[in-house]
């Protein structure tokens, strides 16, 4: 499946989400297909959908809080099409949206790895028969369906994953080059003041708390010549 | 067999993400590579190659220390490109390409070098460093390992908590990770802590950049066979001044 080819370390989320929506037009005989997901905040959000038609993306955007994809995503279990009467009466809202929209039927997977749900993804159908087609009859189909949202699952998780660990790396570069800075600097203090390096150290140190400053930045200002510590008094005993 | 050695350091990486590396684990990577020996090193804003932070053994870390010496050696690229670097043969590498390189490794016993960079998505985090005494390419399987294993050695210094390669993330980030974090920087950093003191000295002493003061550090150990470290120690205890002119003052310590 070619959208396996798209799991690597920097593809743009959301134009993957879109063509995996409209993957699943082409591939599952249905009219339309959305995909919800789990901000930062732990709120759901309309993530992609396979047409940037407002009816469409509003559809969704009801459900961040009832209807299919919401129990879908509360349960991790799939919820199957239902015929438009109990749909109406289970979710009403989203019944009524959905049937103006010219669809009669739903059938939603969860985005799900073991434990972790981040979202759902719902198709939508605009005859009754098809979707129950796909669900009943069809297992193919559902299969697809499923293998789609789990390869949508993997590469959401895996770009989260990268993220936060670009993050962390960025943190131990940082901290590295600031240990080296303030070597430096010890070095710094030591030749301009003719004292040993521990004892720059403990300027170094001794300004940056009174100063109320980070060490690795008054360590960095000392060695780019932007500041001169002053040397410490004779110590008292 | 190969594959074994690999899945073990794998699961060795995964189950005890960190360093320093056991002895196991460094035995494994070598026999898994083909090499001899194998250092880890990270990379910063700093001069390049960075601050060493584990070797397997005696000559691998006086090999990356070379490298540090001299500013110039295949680890040194690799960690400028972020690209690896093989040098099946280091007697037929031309004169300048890493000057004072071949020499120096080849008397460490070394005459093959290949270098891997350690990446975190986008981020260069270090540079994996193995050679061996007998010359020749890393093997096809050899080389498809070393890029495995290079993407898990720089998990490992994160903590690397993805254990299953399967996406998960690793539990959010809180003051395990940081700790994390701050222990690899200041385990690499104390090893060539003397060298960026003296680096500091010798830039008030030319009234020059820190850049520019290792240069000249570098300079005087090279031209006089000198490990850097010996020479950043003999500033450092005021035994030697680098001057302007060239010819750096050294006090008979008797």
């Amino acid at each position: 499946m070619e959208l396996a080819d798209t799991l690597v370390d920097d593809f743009d989320v959301v134009d993957f989400l879109h063509r995996l929506a409209v993957h699943c037009v082409d591939l599952l005989d249905v009219q339309a297909a959305g995909l919800i997901l789990t901000g930062p905040g732990g709120n759901l959000h309309t993530a992609a959908a396979s047409a940037e038609h407002p009816w469409l993306l509003g559809l969704f955007d009801l459900q961040q809080e009832q209807g299919p994809c919401f129990e879908c995503y509360r349960t991790a279990a799939p919820v199957p099409p239902r015929g438009m009467a109990e749909t109406l009466r289970r979710w009403p809202e989203f019944g009524t949206a959905a049937q103006q929209a010219g669809f009669a039927s739903s059938y939603t997977v969860p985005l799900r790895l073991r434990e972790d749900v981040i979202g759902a993804l719902q198709l939508l159908a605009s005859a009754p028969e098809e979707a129950a087609h796909t669900a009943a009859g069809d297992r193919d189909g559902m299969q697809v369906a499923q293998a789609l949202a789990d390869t949508a699952t993997l590469g959401i998780l895996q770009q989260r994953t990268l993220r936060q660990r670009e993050q962390l790396a960025g943190q131990l570069q940082s901290a590295l080059d600031s240990r080296v800075v303030v070597e430096q600097a010890k070095g710094v203090l030591a030749e301009r003041c003719g004292v040993s390096v521990d004892e720059g150290f403990t300027m170094l140190r001794g300004y940056a708390r009174s100063h109320s400053a980070r060490l690795s930045q008054v360590a960095r200002d000392v060695v780019d010549g932007r500041l001169g510590i002053p040397q410490p008094g004779p110590s008292k005993h | 067999m190969v594959g074994h050695e690999l899945a073990a350091v794998l699961h060795e990486l995964t189950a005890r993400p960190g360093f320093p590396l056991s002895q196991d684990t460094a035995r494994r990577i070598c026999a898994a590579l083909g090499a001899d020996g194998a250092a880890v090193s990270l990379t910063h804003d700093g001069p390049p190659p960075g601050e060493q932070l584990w070797s397997s053994g005696r000559t691998a870390g006086e090999l990356e220390e070379l490298q540090f010496t001299l500013g110039v050696g295949p680890g040194v690229d690799t960690a400028r490109s972020g690209s690896m670097v093989l040098e099946p043969e280091l007697r037929t590498v031309p004169a300048d390409r890493w000057p004072g390189f071949p020499p120096g490794a080849q008397e460490l016993g070394v005459r093959a070098v290949f270098s891997f960079p350690l990446r975190i998505g986008a981020i260069r985090v270090g540079v994996l460093l193995l050679h061996r005494g007998t010359p020749g390419p890393l093997s096809q399987d050899a080389l498809g390992q070393a890029q495995i294993l290079s993407g898990a050695l720089a998990l490992s210094l994160l903590g690397g908590r993805d254990t299953q390669g399967d996406g998960r993330p690793p539990h959010p980030a809180h003051d395990g990770s940081s700790l994390v974090v701050d222990w690899v920087a200041d385990r690499a950093a104390l090893r060539r802590a003397e060298v960026h003191q003296a680096t500091g000295m010798v830039s008030v002493q030319l009234g020059v950049t820190p850049e520019l003061a290792l240069l000249r550090l570098r300079v005087h150990a090279y031209t006089r066979g000198l490990a850097l470290l010996d020479v950043a120690r003999d500033v450092l205890a005021r035994k030697l001044r680098i001057t302007d002119d060239g010819h750096d003052g050294e006090r008979d310590t008797k």
